[in-house]
Protein backbone atom coordinates (compact mmCIF):
# COMPACT_ATOMS: atom_id res chain seq x y z
CA UNK A 1 0.00 0.00 0.00
CA UNK A 2 2.73 2.61 1.21
CA UNK A 3 4.72 1.24 -1.86
CA UNK A 4 1.40 2.18 -4.22
CA UNK A 5 1.11 5.87 -2.41
CA UNK A 6 4.85 6.72 -2.40
CA UNK A 7 5.50 7.86 -6.15
CA UNK A 8 2.25 8.92 -6.48
CA UNK A 9 2.95 11.48 -3.24
CA UNK A 10 6.38 12.30 -4.90
CA UNK A 11 4.79 13.36 -8.19
CA UNK A 12 1.63 15.15 -6.68
CA UNK A 13 4.59 17.10 -4.89
CA UNK A 14 6.48 18.05 -8.06
CA UNK A 15 3.48 18.70 -9.99
CA UNK A 16 2.19 20.93 -7.17
CA UNK A 17 5.68 22.44 -6.84
CA UNK A 18 6.02 23.42 -10.45
CA UNK A 19 2.45 24.33 -10.83
CA UNK A 20 3.33 26.98 -7.75
CA UNK A 21 6.05 28.57 -9.93
CA UNK A 22 4.11 28.60 -13.36
CA UNK A 23 1.01 30.49 -11.05
CA UNK A 24 3.92 32.54 -9.74
CA UNK A 25 5.41 33.19 -12.90
CA UNK A 26 1.99 34.66 -14.97
CA UNK A 27 0.50 36.29 -11.73
CA UNK A 28 3.30 38.58 -11.18
CA UNK A 29 3.33 39.63 -14.59
CA UNK A 30 6.49 38.44 -15.93
CA UNK A 31 5.24 36.16 -18.55
CA UNK A 32 2.70 39.06 -19.98
CA UNK A 33 3.26 41.89 -21.68
CA UNK A 34 6.11 44.56 -21.73
CA UNK A 35 4.03 46.96 -19.41
CA UNK A 36 3.77 44.59 -17.26
CA UNK A 37 7.21 43.16 -16.79
CA UNK A 38 8.56 46.70 -16.20
CA UNK A 39 5.96 46.70 -13.45
CA UNK A 40 7.52 43.78 -11.99
CA UNK A 41 10.63 44.84 -12.23
CA UNK A 42 10.01 48.42 -10.64
CA UNK A 43 8.35 45.99 -8.04
CA UNK A 44 11.27 43.64 -7.23
CA UNK A 45 13.35 47.13 -7.59
CA UNK A 46 11.63 48.80 -4.71
CA UNK A 47 11.33 45.72 -2.99
CA UNK A 48 14.65 43.95 -2.76
CA UNK A 49 16.60 46.78 -0.88
CA UNK A 50 14.70 46.82 2.54
CA UNK A 51 14.32 42.87 2.14
CA UNK A 52 18.30 42.61 1.87
CA UNK A 53 18.90 44.84 4.79
CA UNK A 54 16.30 43.70 6.79
CA UNK A 55 18.11 40.17 6.36
CA UNK A 56 21.34 41.55 7.17
CA UNK A 57 19.44 43.09 9.82
CA UNK A 58 18.20 39.53 11.32
CA UNK A 59 21.74 37.75 11.04
CA UNK A 60 23.96 40.86 12.63
CA UNK A 61 25.78 41.41 9.39
CA UNK A 62 24.83 45.10 10.09
CA UNK A 63 27.92 46.43 11.64
CA UNK A 64 30.38 44.14 8.98
CA UNK A 65 29.68 45.05 6.11
CA UNK A 66 29.11 48.77 4.79
CA UNK A 67 26.00 50.13 2.93
CA UNK A 68 25.20 49.06 0.07
CA UNK A 69 25.98 51.96 -2.53
CA UNK A 70 23.26 52.52 -4.64
CA UNK A 71 24.75 52.36 -8.77
CA UNK A 72 22.70 54.57 -10.57
CA UNK A 73 24.99 54.77 -13.71
CA UNK A 74 22.62 56.73 -16.37
CA UNK A 75 24.21 55.97 -19.81
CA UNK A 76 21.75 58.48 -20.94
CA UNK A 77 23.39 61.07 -19.39
CA UNK A 78 26.55 59.47 -20.32
CA UNK A 79 25.39 59.86 -23.73
CA UNK A 80 23.49 63.19 -24.10
CA UNK A 81 26.67 64.83 -22.13
CA UNK A 82 27.82 66.08 -25.26
CA UNK A 83 25.09 68.16 -26.04
CA UNK A 84 26.16 70.81 -24.83
CA UNK A 85 29.53 71.12 -26.57
CA UNK A 86 27.49 70.43 -29.88
CA UNK A 87 25.33 73.71 -28.91
CA UNK A 88 28.70 75.70 -29.02
CA UNK A 89 30.49 74.52 -32.19
CA UNK A 90 27.48 74.39 -34.51
CA UNK A 91 27.23 78.20 -34.63
CA UNK A 92 30.18 77.86 -36.55
CA UNK A 93 28.79 76.50 -38.97
CA UNK A 94 25.55 77.63 -40.03
CA UNK A 95 26.45 80.69 -41.07
CA UNK A 96 27.89 78.68 -44.24
CA UNK A 97 24.87 77.38 -45.13
CA UNK A 98 22.38 80.50 -45.12
CA UNK A 99 23.83 81.56 -48.32
CA UNK A 100 22.55 78.39 -49.96
CA UNK A 101 19.44 77.86 -48.92
CA UNK A 102 18.00 80.32 -45.73
CA UNK A 103 15.24 77.39 -45.17
CA UNK A 104 17.74 74.70 -44.84
CA UNK A 105 19.92 76.99 -43.02
CA UNK A 106 16.66 77.37 -40.87
CA UNK A 107 16.02 73.90 -40.35
CA UNK A 108 19.43 73.12 -39.47
CA UNK A 109 19.49 75.74 -36.65
CA UNK A 110 16.60 74.35 -35.16
CA UNK A 111 18.08 70.91 -35.36
CA UNK A 112 21.16 71.72 -33.87
CA UNK A 113 19.76 74.01 -31.12
CA UNK A 114 17.37 71.23 -30.15
CA UNK A 115 14.03 72.60 -31.21
CA UNK A 116 13.67 69.26 -32.72
CA UNK A 117 14.54 65.68 -31.48
CA UNK A 118 18.29 64.89 -32.47
CA UNK A 119 18.20 61.63 -34.26
CA UNK A 120 20.88 60.25 -32.55
CA UNK A 121 20.98 61.39 -28.69
CA UNK A 122 17.76 61.07 -27.71
CA UNK A 123 18.14 57.03 -27.01
CA UNK A 124 17.42 56.54 -23.54
CA UNK A 125 17.54 52.97 -22.12
CA UNK A 126 17.60 51.32 -18.71
CA UNK A 127 20.94 51.25 -16.90
CA UNK A 128 22.88 48.25 -17.77
CA UNK A 129 23.38 48.20 -13.74
CA UNK A 130 20.46 47.34 -12.60
CA UNK A 131 19.51 44.94 -14.91
CA UNK A 132 22.55 43.04 -14.39
CA UNK A 133 21.53 43.62 -10.34
CA UNK A 134 18.44 43.01 -11.33
CA UNK A 135 19.66 39.67 -12.62
CA UNK A 136 21.97 38.65 -10.07
CA UNK A 137 19.54 39.60 -7.14
CA UNK A 138 16.56 37.97 -8.36
CA UNK A 139 16.38 34.54 -6.42
CA UNK A 140 13.57 32.99 -5.44
CA UNK A 141 14.40 33.08 -1.55
CA UNK A 142 14.76 36.93 -1.83
CA UNK A 143 11.25 37.47 -3.49
CA UNK A 144 9.67 35.05 -0.82
CA UNK A 145 10.99 37.09 1.85
CA UNK A 146 10.38 40.52 0.14
CA UNK A 147 7.00 39.20 -0.04
CA UNK A 148 6.41 37.79 3.78
CA UNK A 149 9.02 38.65 6.35
CA UNK A 150 11.96 37.65 7.54
CA UNK A 151 10.29 36.49 10.93
CA UNK A 152 7.43 34.90 9.71
CA UNK A 153 9.61 32.89 6.80
CA UNK A 154 12.11 31.82 9.95
CA UNK A 155 9.02 30.93 12.18
CA UNK A 156 7.20 29.21 9.54
CA UNK A 157 10.53 27.30 8.70
CA UNK A 158 10.87 26.50 12.45
CA UNK A 159 7.18 24.84 12.56
CA UNK A 160 7.10 23.19 9.45
CA UNK A 161 8.29 20.09 10.86
CA UNK A 162 5.37 20.10 13.42
CA UNK A 163 2.92 21.30 11.11
CA UNK A 164 3.64 18.72 8.36
CA UNK A 165 3.54 15.59 11.49
CA UNK A 166 0.04 17.06 12.37
CA UNK A 167 -1.35 17.17 8.67
CA UNK A 168 0.32 13.67 8.12
CA UNK A 169 -1.67 11.97 10.85
CA UNK A 170 -4.33 13.90 9.97
CA UNK A 171 -4.40 13.22 6.45
CA UNK A 172 -4.07 8.88 8.08
CA UNK A 173 -6.71 9.31 9.92
CA UNK A 174 -8.77 10.61 7.05
CA UNK A 175 -7.88 7.68 4.58
CA UNK A 176 -8.74 5.50 8.24
CA UNK A 177 -12.02 7.07 8.09
CA UNK A 178 -12.84 6.12 4.44
CA UNK A 179 -11.77 2.80 4.41
CA UNK A 180 -13.75 2.23 7.36
CA UNK B 1 6.93 58.04 -33.67
CA UNK B 2 9.60 60.30 -31.88
CA UNK B 3 12.78 59.63 -31.23
CA UNK B 4 11.94 59.90 -27.36
CA UNK B 5 8.93 57.27 -27.86
CA UNK B 6 10.81 54.65 -29.84
CA UNK B 7 13.81 54.78 -27.28
CA UNK B 8 11.46 54.52 -24.75
CA UNK B 9 10.24 51.45 -26.35
CA UNK B 10 13.48 49.88 -26.71
CA UNK B 11 14.05 50.39 -23.47
CA UNK B 12 10.77 48.68 -22.60
CA UNK B 13 11.88 45.72 -25.22
CA UNK B 14 15.41 45.39 -23.60
CA UNK B 15 14.17 44.67 -19.97
CA UNK B 16 11.28 42.52 -21.41
CA UNK B 17 13.58 40.69 -22.67
CA UNK B 18 16.02 40.37 -19.77
CA UNK B 19 13.18 39.35 -17.58
CA UNK B 20 11.56 36.54 -20.02
CA UNK B 21 14.61 35.09 -20.35
CA UNK B 22 15.57 34.86 -16.03
CA UNK B 23 11.81 33.52 -15.92
CA UNK B 24 11.91 30.83 -18.47
CA UNK B 25 15.67 29.76 -17.29
CA UNK B 26 14.21 29.86 -13.53
CA UNK B 27 11.13 27.63 -14.97
CA UNK B 28 13.51 25.33 -17.24
CA UNK B 29 15.34 24.52 -14.33
CA UNK B 30 12.81 24.13 -12.22
CA UNK B 31 11.33 21.19 -14.37
CA UNK B 32 14.94 19.73 -15.60
CA UNK B 33 15.24 19.20 -11.72
CA UNK B 34 11.77 17.95 -10.78
CA UNK B 35 10.60 15.94 -14.08
CA UNK B 36 13.25 15.36 -16.32
CA UNK B 37 16.37 14.11 -14.19
CA UNK B 38 18.32 17.54 -14.78
CA UNK B 39 18.79 17.59 -18.51
CA UNK B 40 19.78 20.50 -20.19
CA UNK B 41 17.08 20.37 -22.97
CA UNK B 42 14.32 21.99 -20.65
CA UNK B 43 16.40 24.96 -19.70
CA UNK B 44 17.48 25.32 -22.88
CA UNK B 45 13.47 25.13 -24.12
CA UNK B 46 12.40 27.88 -21.37
CA UNK B 47 15.13 30.18 -21.74
CA UNK B 48 14.21 30.23 -25.96
CA UNK B 49 10.49 30.35 -25.12
CA UNK B 50 11.42 33.33 -23.09
CA UNK B 51 13.12 34.86 -25.32
CA UNK B 52 10.81 34.37 -27.91
CA UNK B 53 7.99 35.76 -26.11
CA UNK B 54 10.22 38.86 -25.22
CA UNK B 55 10.70 38.98 -29.59
CA UNK B 56 6.81 38.92 -30.16
CA UNK B 57 6.06 41.79 -27.77
CA UNK B 58 8.78 43.86 -28.85
CA UNK B 59 7.14 43.30 -32.37
CA UNK B 60 4.14 43.99 -31.62
CA UNK B 61 5.20 47.29 -29.42
CA UNK B 62 7.12 48.32 -32.08
CA UNK B 63 3.98 47.73 -35.04
CA UNK B 64 1.45 49.34 -33.26
CA UNK B 65 2.23 52.72 -33.83
CA UNK B 66 2.44 52.44 -37.12
CA UNK B 67 -0.62 50.14 -36.68
CA UNK B 68 -2.73 52.67 -35.01
CA UNK B 69 -2.08 54.95 -37.82
CA UNK B 70 -3.37 52.63 -40.08
CA UNK B 71 -6.45 52.21 -38.55
CA UNK B 72 -6.88 56.11 -37.97
CA UNK B 73 -6.15 56.57 -41.56
CA UNK B 74 -8.76 53.97 -43.29
CA UNK B 75 -11.33 55.18 -40.83
CA UNK B 76 -10.65 58.87 -42.00
CA UNK B 77 -10.89 57.56 -45.59
CA UNK B 78 -14.10 55.45 -45.17
CA UNK B 79 -15.66 57.22 -42.54
CA UNK B 80 -17.51 53.81 -41.68
CA UNK B 81 -16.00 53.39 -37.84
CA UNK B 82 -18.34 55.36 -36.47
Amino acid sequence: MAARILPLLKLATKVTIAGGAVYVACDSGLLGTSEQGSEALEKARAAIPPAIEEWMKYFGLEAQVPAIPKIEISPVEAWNSGKNLVRIRIPLLVPQRVNCNIAMAQVQQDFFFNKVNLPTKTLEYYPVSVIISFGIKYSLTTVISSITGVRWTISSLSEAPTKASEYASQGVQYAKDLIK
Amino acid sequence: MSEKELGKKWDRCLADGVIKLGTGLGLGIVFSVLFFKRRTWPISLGSGAGLGMAYANCQNNLRSHYLQHRIEAVCFRTASCW
